[in-house]
Parts: structure tokens; C-alpha cells; sequence
């Protein structure tokens, strides 16, 4: 492909320029990207991307227009080729030395072991509605440094793309095996060529379009085309890659043992020590937001990150571990891919999004995102344990079998003539719905917030008079409480409103309505069961006006269903009954189904079939 | 450092031992991870202005979270304009002992910057196996210059290109010395301290701001000396919509200038070379004013190509880049440029247009103090009109609007660089109405309950941009997310049917937007009775729309709430009801007010028709905690109404 300078005529080669109504819901085009990976026979790496663009909307002018390029500032040079913009009259601007800058990337701003890694940003200058940007750098290693060839790209981006190509050209002996995903109605080719001692695999993708990332949900990018490339060929061989690198990082250290010592002390259950452990890797180390494959998932030695107390989350791992270990307990570090859909036959550490430990059967996490370690969170994800012997290395779903998810709440309240309700509230927390593991080894206050908080989620305003509130054991959890809630006022009209509890609100979780389709998987919060069940005696002179026809929601991941009942004879006082019933089956719902789950969801957030109305006599 | 005089402010270790055991754990400050033991600054001024200050702090841990936290410290500095040394740095240990650290064992690394690329640096420090019940303490040295102004002196002394030898920093302004110093953190503090010494020939204005402090000024034959001293200072958390720290924080300025002229006429001079233009710049001038009637109208189109064409990014291209505007000629060429460099954009085109015009400071958001200590963040431009009167404009704060000055710069001082030196100026009081937002819906009940409607809304001043940033500021992909977002306020099983959206770009109109819609089962149905919420009122929860009808969510205030801009809202809905369906519920007729904010509601029925209007109105900038309960109070009525069931009931023989 010719590399002179395209933008100097590019007026004239596109005849026919992609604009905004050609991609109407598009902040830019992206006419070409190319990127050119080399691997030389010393093992250095080199990265070409070129990238020609049209703007077509402030937005893209105004925060797409600087590029951040990460390397390695000790092992790594980055050399700007070309940074160009050709505005809407023709004029060319190069961006000048000035505009290309070299920072730190503010996540690494409080881990001085990274700050090795930088940002080179390049900005373009000139940038106008209706312009072309053209980008062309490369980061060559100055000395071989990286653990081979292999990586994650995600074929589409921010804008749709026209046309993309990908090389890889590595020594003939070398070969990559790669794995293609979702790339369905992108024409796709690809070809290898064997020439001079040099392998060439080519890939061509046309018209990918536009990946919407704007949504903040954890699986946005599952489903995005992407080409996975790599050296390794069995997962047996990536397993025992990643016990070594644990292993290395977790030789003896005095500072750990004698923390361990000291963290444990008086401690006697094994399950109470590895959450202790837990506890203090978790809260006194910063966690870095650095994702370990730009390390090769190397970790740091445990007792470094202990005594620097910053870490990756997989150093965070690496470091529970090691106290495990100094402990006498077994754990083993495992990483696991939260997306559903990867098939295993893509070779490659860089899928997996976190690092766990397991020990004594329970999967812990370290992350700051997470602050409950329970194997319930992994079930659905692809493990892959750090393990250099042993059958198989790469598991599917929870390592054991969970004791279930499952919230059963009882309320029994009875309204006062001041129309004040009193009762009592009877809750078996069982598997995720348990909040052991977030409340363990908080102090009192925390705890008696938390079922506080709970109990207003159940029933608006409700105030807890006496409770007790038992941590059974790391699976299920009980509460009994005594409730009070302030008179219920009449409206205007004199009509009183309930909204009894719904479902996502007592469940502690929410499925975001504002999108109403997608493109990648939702995760939902987990299979699990809740029922709901409230007898509500209404004070003698109050009668229903209003009470909302039985409701079933049905889905293929989730059902909801909602009744209420009215009983008391004539003339006496009455009782309503309320039960709720929400299963949740499935802990992914594939783009196809989310608008039934929605539907679901924005039922029971406007609350219309909870809602009983009430007059006065 | 003055000679001998270091005595004065460094504490023996054994003070500071009794100190940090003095200074209480975590059962003293609840809730903070660490706390300040003390903060001292000391130091002397030269009488180029250049400041050099010492500051010695001592922080102890208090819990896992603070060691972690303080395990990293960072100290950042601008090889072109300031130095921050660290001098010393020791870990006092609980268990006894004091560790000395190195202090060149550090990473010495660029700061994160994103959008102002002005290559400042950062030393960090890994403190490693920090305990609780450790204090970190440290020693740093700061050089730099602040503000500074020309003096005569001759010809052969330029102060305007002084360099100073010692550490190659050149100062703005030669000659003067400034500091602002906070005297509250997030945590706690137990002592801080701040004393700096000027010669007797440099004396220097100083005020103390919000609260107090002990304080003197001492004279002896060579300076004078400032102290300034507060103790058990308690730890803040941030509270949405507060004010920024200069106006919500305790705090000291000093100043050597005495007298605001003299910072406007150095402004002037640092950057009247840069306003020059060539054919390129008067060809768009030509084409921008073609057109234009008056004087009034070349500006306001002036300054509207400048927000559109120049893109926010900052570039260090020279020494001293925080305060000298890029020429205009690199600016429009490059199309891209930080504040200053749309200020100086529009002098550039409107001195290209036959205006005169000039670059001035500001500080966004905030009321500069009367010290003249540079308290300026932002800068904008200043037209002289031929009657003598300066009309402000503000490009970097116009795109996608249509004033030539944001209402949330209301009453904002300004000093304006001219060769004549300005005093500090006030910028236009802008009131609700300016920032007016009509709301008008149309929708209909179906006797089944579904609701379909359609809003239209469109507004001036801030009312009218902030409409037009729900599409500019969100990559286009993202906006059906936003919009149902918005409508979910409605009802969440909101249907958006249509959508219709006037020219973002024509800053000429108000923006007018347009939403369709339709909500199944939107009302409760129980054979003859209806209840049902008024859409329109739901709809005004959404934030964007009426901004501070939901924004007292906390139930009290420590700090004041500021009100970016006064807003005044009138909605009206007509709500078609089924024929034969009468209103049940009362009327609704409220009208609330005190002295920060108006609610005025009305609902009836016509025949087939419910009538709502609503208007609202904030008149105050700044909500204090005491007035804060009563503006609570008077916008939870509003919430409270879209919340409200209305009953609807069937007639039924002429009589429901």
C-alpha cells in the first residue's frame, strides 16, 4: 500500500466523501485504519497504525482529536510518521512539535513502579467539521522485552470503519494462531504469505460499524468484534505460564509472615482467617487501575506490593496468595473472563478481566469494584486456574456447588388509627443475596446501617424498633426486626397511596432502562430467588378503592410475579395480602432477549402493580 | 532561607514525638484516615517577588486506608516556573525511631494533564511498609513567581525578560509577590501555620477570609514578618453544588501590589503583540460581519465563530504559557486554543473588524477578593465601544450558546489589560428571566389509561444552551439514551414516538426541542375512577430541564449550594381527559415564596380538559445552609406534586 501523503490529494481520491448523511448517528468515518504488527528474530515488537478519518461532528473535533499512545518509556520508542489534518479548504497542518506531549497516565499517577509506562499523546491541529485527520506512528521495542506476540484488538471502535486491514508479519518459523469473533456482516479476508523467510498473515475487514461503548455496563464490549492472536497452543500451557509467574512472585518473605502472624492472631477458623487475609489486602492496598497483560501478567514480588501497599488487581491477587500460603493454607491464582460467549479456543491470557483467589473452595477477589468474594460472582465466567498439573485447567461456572441465591422476606404490619403502621419483618438471606461477606469485620454502626438501609428498601420509611440480626455463616444470614413507620398521610383528596416493595429494590440491584436495545450481553445480578410476602391489617376505618389485578411477567432469563388479596368481611376491618415472587434464572440475557427483561425491569420500577389505593369510610 | 532563623520554625524531634501522640488516633477523628500533626510554611521574599518557601508537614496514619493513601506522595513542580524541593522526608514510627529517607529516590516523571498539555512534572515517593500509628513527615522548599510588575529601572534593565540565574525561571512580573493559602483541608489539621518575611521596602496587603486565625506582623530593620496561625482545624467532605474552595474555604491572601492598575497596564503590555492579523483572518472576519447592521452584531458574530471553529486543547510553546496568549494568527490557524487563546482569538478579529478590543482576566465562578493577589483562572475579551463603555464577551463559555456572556458568570469580576491600567471591574447581573425555560405539552388520557403526549421546550440564556449541549457535549450515538433517560422521569415505560430538534447551530433562534411519546397503561383504571400523576410536573424532575427543582437532596447543608445560573420556568400542560371524566381530585393552586426561590402551581379542568401551569424560580446565587431548609422546603412541594395521584372519575348521569 502506498504511504506517501495521502491527505495531499485526498480532496481529489475521494470523489466520494463519506458525510454525515452516508452515516447519519456518527460523530466521524473512519476511511482506513491499518495496523502492522512485526516481530523481529530478537523478539522486539513493532507497532504501525495508520488511521485516515473524516470529522463530522463537534464531538469528534473536540475529544477525539488527541491520541493517546501507550509504551514502555525505558523499553519502547514511538515515532510519529505522520499527524496531519487536511481542513475544508484544502489546507494541510501538520501538527508541530509542540502539540505532541509525553504524560502520565493518571492511573498510574500513584504507582511510581509504572510510571514507566507513559502516554505519548498526539494531537492534531486544524481540526474541522467536514475535515480529514491522518495519523500514522509506530512504538518499536529497542531491546526484546515482551513475552511474545499476543493480544486482544477490538475491530470496532468509536466510529464506523470503512476499511480495515491487519498484518502480522513475523520469522517464518513463528506462527500465530488467531481467533476471529463477531464479525458478522464485515467482510472479512484473509491471507498468509510465506516469503524470504518472513510469514505474512493479512486480514481485511470493510464497513464495520460503529461500537457504542457509551453505555457504562461491564460487558459493553462482549460481542464487538475483535481478533484474538497469540503464540501458545494448548490452555494447558497458558495454565502453567501463569503458575509460574505466581510462583515467582511469591517466594518467602519475612514482612508477610510477619503480618500474617499478626492479622491472625486469636483467629482459629480457617474460613475466618482467609477473610481477615482478605480484608487487609483488600483495604490497605491501593488498587491500580493498570491492566496486568501490559506487564504479561507479571506480578511485582508479594512482599513488595505489600510494603509499597499499591498493586494491579492481579499483584493483589498474587499477594493473597502469598499470605494464604504464609498461613499454611492452599489457594491457587486464577483469572477469570467474565464474557459468556468466548469460546476457549482462543489461546490468550489478555481475555481474562480479573484475578481471583481459591482456597478451601471459595473464589476471593481483591479488586476495589468487588468488595464480596464468593464463588456465586464467577458462575457463567471462563477460569482458567494458575496450575501446572492437574485436570483440566480450564473451567466453566463455579468451582463448587453454591448453596443458592435466594431472599425470602415475610412482613406482617398492621395500620394504627393515626394511621401509623407497626409490625414486624422476619428475612432469610441466603447465597448472593447474604451480606456476610460485605459486612464482615465491620464495626457495629456499619452493620446496623446496612440493615437500616435494608429495611427502608423493603418498606418506605420503615424505622427498626429492636432487630437482630444474626451472620448464620458465610451462606445464609437471618433477620428478625421489630418495625415502626410514620403515619401514612392522606393526599389532597383525602386518598391514601401504598407502594408495596419492588422487586429490584429489595434485591439491592437495578437493570438500567435508558437503553432500549443492545448490541452485547447484560449480565444480570445472578440467578437467584426472592419472595416477598406482606399481610398488611388496615386500620378499621380505611377501605381499598384500588387494589392492582394479580401480574406475571414471564421471560425466558426472568419472571416476575406480583398478587394481591383483599380479605375481611363486610363492615369489618381488612386485610391486605401481598406476595412477590421474582426468579431470576439465567446471569446473562443475549442482546435479543433484553427487551422482554426490560419490559420486566420498567414494570417494576414505576411500581403500577404494587400500588394499592385506600379511602376512608 | 534568612540565616539563622531556621531555628525559629523546625521543631527538635522530641516536640514532635509529643506531638504526634498528642494528635490523637482514629477514635479522636472519626471517619478521617489520616490527620495533619502540623503544617508549617516559612519563608522570605525577594524583592524581584520571587517567593521561597519552606513547608514543613507532618501527617499521621490513622488507619489501613491512610497508609495506603500516603504510601505515594507526589510533589509537582513547573521546571519553567517553580520548583518544589524536597528537602527531607522520615517516617516517625510507631513502634519509635525515625527512618530518613532519601530524597532523591524518587520518580521523577510528567504530571497526568488531559486537554492542556503544558509539560509539568511530578516527583513521586514510594513510602514503603507505612503502619498505623506511622507519621510521615517532609520538608520541601518552593522558588517560583506568582505575580510580579514592571518598575522603572532603566534601560538597561528589562524586567520583562528577566531571568532569574539561579534556577533559569523567569518571571510574569518583576517585582511583586503573591500567595493564596488555604487554611482547611478534607482532614483534620491540628496546627498550620504560615509566616513569610518581605523587606521593608515590599511591604505587603494581606485579608483573611471566612473565620479567623491569630496573627501578626512584626517589623525589625530589614523586614517585616507576617504570621498567620490556626489550630484543630476539622476535616470537610465535598458537598454537591458547593462553591469552589475560594469562596467556601478559609483563606489568606498576600499581596505586594497594592493597586489593581498595575496588573491590568502588565497584562496589556505582556500581550498587545500578539492581536496582530493577516489576509486569512480578515477574509473570515469579512465573511463572518457581512451582514451585520451595527457594531453589536459584528462582536456577537465574531464571537460566536470563535466558540464554534477554536477547539478546547492547550499547548506549552513558550515560557510563561499560563499567562501569555498564542498569536492570533497561530491560534487561527491551528483552530485550537485554552482560554486565553479565545480571548485572544476575538481581540484579534474584532480589532480586524475596526473594534477595539482587549484581553481581561476573571476567575469563573468565583468573586476575586480585594487583595490584588492574581486570583484569576480564566481569560475573555473586553470591547471598547466609542462612548468609552467596555461590553465583556466570553468565547471559551459560548459554544452552542447564544449570549455573548454566560449567566453563570453573573456578577464576576474582570480586570481588563489596557495601556491605561483598569481598575477590577463586575460584570452584568443577569436575572431569572434571562435564563428563561418554557415548557409546553399537549397529551391525552385514553379511557384505558395510556397516555400519549407531546413536549415541546425551548428557552434563552443558559435555559436555551444547555438544551443544545444534550447534543453537542454527547457523541451522537449516545443521544436516544440520553432523550429516554430524560422522558424516563415521565414514566420509565416511556415510549419516545418522535422527535423533532430545530439547527443546533443557529445561534440566531432559541433551540427547540420537540418529544413525542406514548406510556401503556400510564394510569391506574378501576372502572369509573382514574388516578393518575400530571406528565408535565413528572417530566420537570428531569435535571436538564428545570436544573434546581430536585437539587436540595440532602435533607441539610454544611456549605453554601450555589446556583450556577437563576432560572425561570413556566410550563403549561392541557391534559385531554375522556369525555365524560370529571376531575375529583381538588384543584391545585400554590403559590410559594421566600428570598432564594418562587413555586406558583395551578391545575383545573375545562369541559374534557385538565389545565397545569407551573412557574418556578431560583433568585439567589448562593444558598446558605440556613436558608437552605426553607428553599428544601418549597421545592419538596414541587416534587411532592409529581408524585401526587389525581383522581379522575366517570360521570355518570351528569354527576360523578
Amino acid at each position: 500500500m502506498e504511504r506517501q501523503m495521502r491527505g495531499l490529494n485526498i480532496l481529489a481520491e475521494l470523489a466520494a466523501r463519506p458525510d454525515m448523511t452516508q452515516f447519519p448517528g456518527c460523530d466521524a468515518v473512519i476511511i482506513l485504519d491499518e495496523r502492522h504488527y512485526t516481530l523481529y528474530a530478537d523478539g522486539r515488537i513493532c507497532f504501525r497504525h495508520y488511521q485516515l478519518k473524516r470529522v463530522l461532528r463537534d464531538f469528534d473535533r473536540d475529544k477525539k482529536s488527541e491520541v493517546p499512545v501507550l509504551f514502555h518509556a525505558e523499553q519502547q520508542a514511538v515515532t510519529v510518521h505522520s499527524a496531519k489534518t487536511v481542513m475544508c479548504d484544502g489546507t494541510i497542518m501538520e501538527s508541530p512539535e509542540y502539540a505532541i506531549n509525553q504524560i502520565t497516565p493518571a492511573y498510574l499517577s500513584a504507582a511510581p513502579h509504572y510510571t514507566t509506562f507513559q502516554h505519548k499523546i498526539i494531537s492534531l491541529v486544524g481540526v474541522e467539521r467536514g475535515g480529514y485527520t491522518e495519523l500514522d506512528y509506530e512504538v518499536t521495542d529497542t531491546k526484546p522485552w515482551q513475552a511474545g506476540l499476543h493480544g486482544v484488538l477490538q475491530l470496532a471502535e468509536h466510529a464506523p470503519i470503512m476499511r480495515r486491514i491487519v498484518t502480522f508479519d513475523t520469522p517464518e518459523d513463528v506462527v500465530l494462531s488467531f481467533g476471529l469473533q463477531y464479525i458478522d456482516g464485515a467482510a472479512a479476508g484473509n491471507a498468509v504469505v510465506v516469503d524470504n523467510g518472513r510469514r505474512k498473515s493479512m486480514f481485511e475487514f470493510k464497513d464495520l460499524p460503529l461500537w457504542n461503548t457509551e453505555d457504562s455496563h461491564p460487558l459493553i464490549m462482549a460481542g464487538c468484534p475483535r481478533l484474538v492472536y497469540g503464540v501458545a497452543r494448548t490452555w494447558e500451557e497458558v495454565g502453567a505460564q501463569l503458575a509460574h509467574k505466581v510462583s515467582d512472585a511469591t517466594k518467602s518473605d519475612d514482612d508477610i509472615q510477619a503480618l500474617v502472624k499478626k492479622l491472625l492472631e486469636g483467629i482459629e477458623c480457617p474460613v475466618q482467617s482467609a477473610l481477615k487475609l482478605h480484608k487487609h489486602v483488600q483495604e490497605g492496598i491501593t488498587a491500580i487501575a493498570f491492566h496486568p497483560r501490559h506487564v504479561h501478567y507479571s506480578a511485582r514480588p508479594a512482599g513488595d506490593v505489600l510494603r509499597s501497599r499499591y498493586g494491579t488487581d492481579f499483584e493483589k491477587a498474587v499477594l493473597l496468595h502469598a499470605m494464604l500460603q504464609a498461613a499454611g493454607r492452599e489457594s491457587v491464582v486464577a483469572l477469570a473472563c467474565p464474557d459468556p460467549l468466548f469460546t476457549d479456543r482462543v489461546l490468550h491470557l489478555g481475555i481474562y478481566d480479573s484475578a481471583w483467589v481459591r482456597t478451601m473452595g471459595m473464589f476471593m477477589r481483591v479488586d476495589k469494584s468487588l468488595h464480596e468474594a464468593r464463588n456465586e460472582h464467577l458462575e457463567g465466567h471462563t477460569l482458567l486456574l494458575g496450575v501446572t498439573e492437574g485436570q483440566p485447567r480450564l473451567k466453566v461456572g463455579p468451582a463448587r456447588k453454591t448453596a443458592g441465591n435466594r431472599l425470602d422476606i415475610k412482613l406482617n404490619l398492621t395500620m394504627k388509627e393515626d394511621r401509623s403502621l407497626e409490625g414486624s419483618a422476619d428475612v432469610i438471606f441466603s447465597g448472593l443475596y447474604n451480606p456476610y461477606f460485605n459486612l464482615h469485620g465491620k464495626d457495629s454502626d456499619k452493620v446496623i446501617g446496612w440493615v437500616k438501609g435494608f429495611v427502608g428498601s423493603v418498606w418506605d420509611n420503615a424505622e427498626i424498633d429492636t432487630h437482630h440480626f444474626a451472620h448464620l455463616a458465610t451462606t445464609h444470614s437471618v433477620l428478625a426486626a421489630a418495625l415502626k413507620v410514620k403515619p401514612v398521610e392522606a393526599n389532597d383528596d383525602g386518598f391514601y397511596f401504598l407502594a408495596f416493595p419492588g422487586a429490584m429494590a429489595t434485591g439491592g440491584f437495578d437493570i438500567g432502562v435508558d437503553v432500549t436495545e443492545r448490541r452485547s450481553v447484560y449480565a444480570l445480578p445472578g440467578k437467584g430467588l426472592q419472595t416477598v410476602k406482606i399481610e398488611l391489617a388496615l386500620a378499621k376505618d380505611l377501605e381499598p378503592v384500588f387494589s392492582p389485578a394479580p401480574q406475571e411477567y414471564k421471560t425466558k432469563d426472568i419472571t416476575l410475579k406480583q398478587d394481591f388479596s383483599i380479605k375481611g368481611d363486610e363492615g369489618a376491618a381488612k386485610t391486605v395480602e401481598y406476595s412477590q415472587k421474582l426468579d431470576i434464572h439465567a446471569n446473562y440475557v443475549p442482546p435479543e432477549r433484553f427487551d422482554a427483561v426490560r419490559s420486566l425491569a420498567v414494570a417494576d420500577k414505576r411500581g403500577h402493580n404494587r400500588t394499592l389505593v385506600l379511602r376512608k369510610k | 532561607m534568612i540565616d539563622g532563623r531556621e531555628k525559629d520554625f523546625i521543631k527538635t524531634d522530641e516536640e514532635k514525638r509529643k506531638l504526634i501522640n498528642a494528635a490523637g488516633g482514629e477514635k479522636e477523628h472519626k471517619g478521617a484516615d489520616i490527620v495533619v500533626v502540623f503544617d508549617h510554611t516559612w519563608g522570605h521574599v525577594d524583592v524581584s517577588g520571587l517567593g521561597n518557601l519552606y513547608t514543613n508537614r507532618m501527617v499521621k496514619i490513622l488507619t489501613e486506608k491512610g497508609a495506603a493513601q500516603q504510601s505515594v506522595l507526589r510533589f509537582d513542580y513547573d521546571p519553567r516556573s517553580y520548583l518544589n524541593n524536597v528537602l527531607r522526608l522520615r517516617i516517625h514510627r510507631l513502634a519509635g525511631g525515625v527512618e530518613e529517607l532519601d530524597p532523591g529516590d524518587c520518580r521523577d516523571v510528567m504530571q497526568p494533564e488531559a486537554m492542556l498539555y503544558w509539560r509539568v512534572k511530578m516527583k513521586l515517593y514510594s513510602l514503603r511498609n507505612l503502619q498505623v500509628g506511622d507519621a510521615v513527615e517532609y520538608e520541601v522548599f518552593k522558588k517560583g513567581f506568582n505575580v510580579a510588575y514592571l518598575k522603572s529601572a532603566g534601560d538597561r534593565f528589562d524586567p520583562d525578560s528577566w531571568v532569574d540565574p539561579e534556577t533559569g525561571i523567569k518571571p510574569p512580573m518583576y517585582g511583586a509577590f503573591y500567595d493564596i493559602v488555604y487554611f482547611r483541608e478534607k482532614v483534620p489539621i491540628k496546627e498550620k501555620r504560615y509566616t513569610v518575611l518581605s523587606p521593608k521596602r515590599m511591604p505587603l496587603s494581606f485579608e483573611f477570609y471566612r473565620g479567623d486565625c491569630r496573627s501578626c506582623c512584626l517589623v525589625d530593620d530589614e523586614y517585616y514578618t507576617y504570621s498567620f496561625e490556626k489550630k484543630d482545624i476539622e476535616g470537610y467532605t465535598p458537598e454537591m453544588r458547593m462553591p469552589g474552595i475560594q469562596t467556601s474555604m478559609p483563606k489568606l491572601l498576600l499581596s505586594s501590589i497594592h493597586d489593581w492598575r498595575e496588573k491590568s497596564r502588565w497584562f496589556y503590555r505582556m500581550n498587545e503583540t500578539q492581536f496582530e492579523w493577516n489576509e486569512d483572518i480578515k477574509k473570515v472576519v469579512n465573511e463572518v460581519t457581512a451582514g451585520c447592521a451595527t457594531d453589536d452584531e459584528k462582536a456577537a458574530a465574531l464571537l460566536h465563530w470563535v466558540a464554534q471553529e477554536i477547539r478546547y486543547i492547550g499547548f506549552s510553546v513558550a515560557q510563561g504559557e499560563g499567562y501569555t496568549i498564542h498569536p492570533g494568527i497561530m491560534t487561527f490557524r491551528e483552530r485550537g486554543g485554552v482560554c486565553k487563546e479565545y480571548g485572544g482569538m476575538l481581540v484579534t478579529m474584532l480589532r480586524a473588524a475596526g473594534l477595539e478590543a482587549y484581553a481581561a482576566q476573571t476567575q469563573a465562578l468565583a468573586p476575586v477578593n480585594r487583595i490584588p493577589a492574581d486570583q484569576f483562572d480564566h481569560c475573555v475579551t473586553a470591547w471598547l465601544k466609542p462612548d468609552g463603555s467596555f461590553t465583556m464577551l466570553d468565547p471559551t463559555w459560548a459554544p452552542f450558546s447564544m449570549q455573548i456572556w454566560d449567566a453563570a458568570e453573573s456578577t464576576q469580576n474582570f480586570l481588563i489589560g489596557s495601556p491605561e491600567g483598569e481598575n477590577l471591574g463586575v460584570s452584568t447581573t443577569f436575572t431569572p428571566e434571562d435564563s428563561r425555560l418554557n415548557l409546553e405539552a399537549t397529551s391525552t388520557i385514553s379511557p384505558e389509561g395510556m397516555l400519549t403526549g407531546s413536549v415541546s421546550y425551548w428557552g434563552r440564556g443558559r435555559s436555551d444552551s444547555t438544551q443544545r449541549f444534550m447534543h453537542s457535549w454527547q457523541p451522537a450515538a449516545a443521544h436516544d439514551r440520553l432523550f429516554q433517560k430524560m422522558m424516563s422521569e415521565l414514566d420509565p415505560a416511556v415510549e419516545i414516538t418522535g422527535r423533532c430538534f430545530t439547527d443546533i447551530m443557529n445561534l440566531k433562534e432559541s433551540f427547540r426541542s420537540t418529544l413525542e411519546y406514548r406510556v401503556p397503561k400510564y394510569a391506574l383504571v378501576n372502572q369509573d375512577t382514574m388516578y393518575l400523576r400530571l406528565p408535565l410536573m413528572r417530566l420537570l424532575l428531569a435535571p436538564n430541564l428545570v436544573r434546581y427543582l430536585t437539587a436540595a437532596d440532602t435533607p441539610e447543608r454544611k456549605f453554601d449550594m450555589m446556583v450556577i445560573f437563576l432560572q425561570l420556568a413556566e410550563a403549561s400542560e392541557t391534559i385531554t381527559v375522556p369525555a365524560g371524566w370529571r376531575l375529583a381530585s381538588r384543584p391545585v393552586a400554590m403559590d410559594l415564596k421566600n428570598d432564594s426561590v418562587e413555586l406558583a402551581v395551578n391545575l383545573k379542568q375545562e369541559v374534557d380538559e385538565l389545565r397545569f401551569s407551573l412557574r418556578f424560580m431560583t433568585k439567589e446565587r448562593y444558598v446558605t445552609p440556613d436558608t437552605y431548609k426553607a428553599f428544601r422546603e418549597i421545592t419538596g412541594h414541587g416534587k411532592n406534586l409529581a408524585e401526587r395521584w389525581l383522581v379522575l372519575r366517570k360521570e355518570q348521569g351528569g354527576k360523578c
